[in-house]
């Protein structure tokens, strides 16, 4: 599927989004919920802004249904419900220091 | 079985790639694989992306890093086109993580620099790449190990042969 929202707000070259902010916030306040429940355990989720709008099993299928939805590219974040996300999205969310080498 | 690196060798002295008239020095014991990047929404390899060369390291904590100019001049890509998904801080300066799809384009069995006539493969990078400033750090784009570990790939380095071999586990469902 052709992606059609691909534009990059001017704004937020170099910023993080506030929708995109919102959408880790949400997930990190959903993943207890997310982890817990089979139905949502090891699948990838779409956050939009404050609300988880897709589910799928795989990361391509997510591409096509982001694509689907023209979700706009400032606004969402894709994760994958497996232990351990939670706590490496709050790390990002606190802009933390982190030895990558 | 998909290979992104079959029997790709490594060299115990140092050597150079030639990209796009640019001399790539490659260090001693340094395994590469070719990539190039997308847009996080876009769902196949560009076809007309020229792959380059990252150094495979299993030291390095986060998926991808590259900095600003290799990402312009080798990806094709402006860091701007591509949004921004959070902030880290590395080497006591703030790193960008955007988002982009990693496409891993396979070498021919036992070459370092052909590349096999085989679909690309998709590495997922869900918290982004980590583009850092200018053009100094990192010297070459990396891989690290979260990549591999992510994506569920197996890397076997024979030391004896000098050659590493990367692939994705039988009937992983994202290369299909």
């Amino acid at each position: 599927m052709e992606p059609k929202n691909t534009e990059v707000p001017a704004s937020s070259l170099d910023e993080v989004p506030e929708g995109i902010r919102r959408a880790r916030a949400a997930f990190i306040r959903d993943f207890p919920a997310l982890i817990a429940n089979r139905r949502t355990r090891g699948k990838y989720v779409c956050y939009h802004n404050e609300k988880c709008v897709a589910i799928t099993k795989n990361y391509r299928a997510m591409i096509d249904e982001v694509n689907r939805q023209n979700i706009p590219e400032d606004a969402y974040l894709l994760f994958q419900v497996i232990p351990g996300e939670d706590r490496d999205q709050q790390l990002i969310a606190e802009e933390a220091d982190i030895d990558l080498f | 079985m998909p290979y992104l690196l079959n029997c790709m060798p490594f060299s115990e002295k140092p050597d150079e790639i030639i990209l796009r008239n640019e001399r790539v020095r490659i260090r001693a014991n340094q395994i590469i694989l070719w990539v190039s990047l997308s847009l996080r929404r876009v769902n196949s390899a560009n076809p007309t992306a020229i792959p380059f060369p990252v150094i495979l390291d299993t030291g390095h904590n986060h998926s991808f890093s590259i900095h600003e100019r290799h990402l312009t001049e080798w990806a094709g890509l402006r860091p701007d086109s591509l949004i921004s998904l959070g902030t880290i801080g590395d080497r006591r300066q703030r790193v960008l993580l955007r988002a982009a799809n990693i496409w891993v384009h396979p070498n021919e069995r036992g070459s370092r620099e052909r590349l096999a006539e085989k679909p690309p493969l998709l590495i997922e990078t869900k918290k982004g790449i980590a583009v850092y400033p200018g053009s100094d750090f990192p010297r070459l784009p990396i891989m690290g190990l979260r990549a591999l570990a992510e994506n569920n790939l197996v890397l076997n380095v024979d030391g004896p042969r000098r050659q590493a071999t990367l692939r994705t586990q039988i009937r992983w469902w994202p290369f299909t």
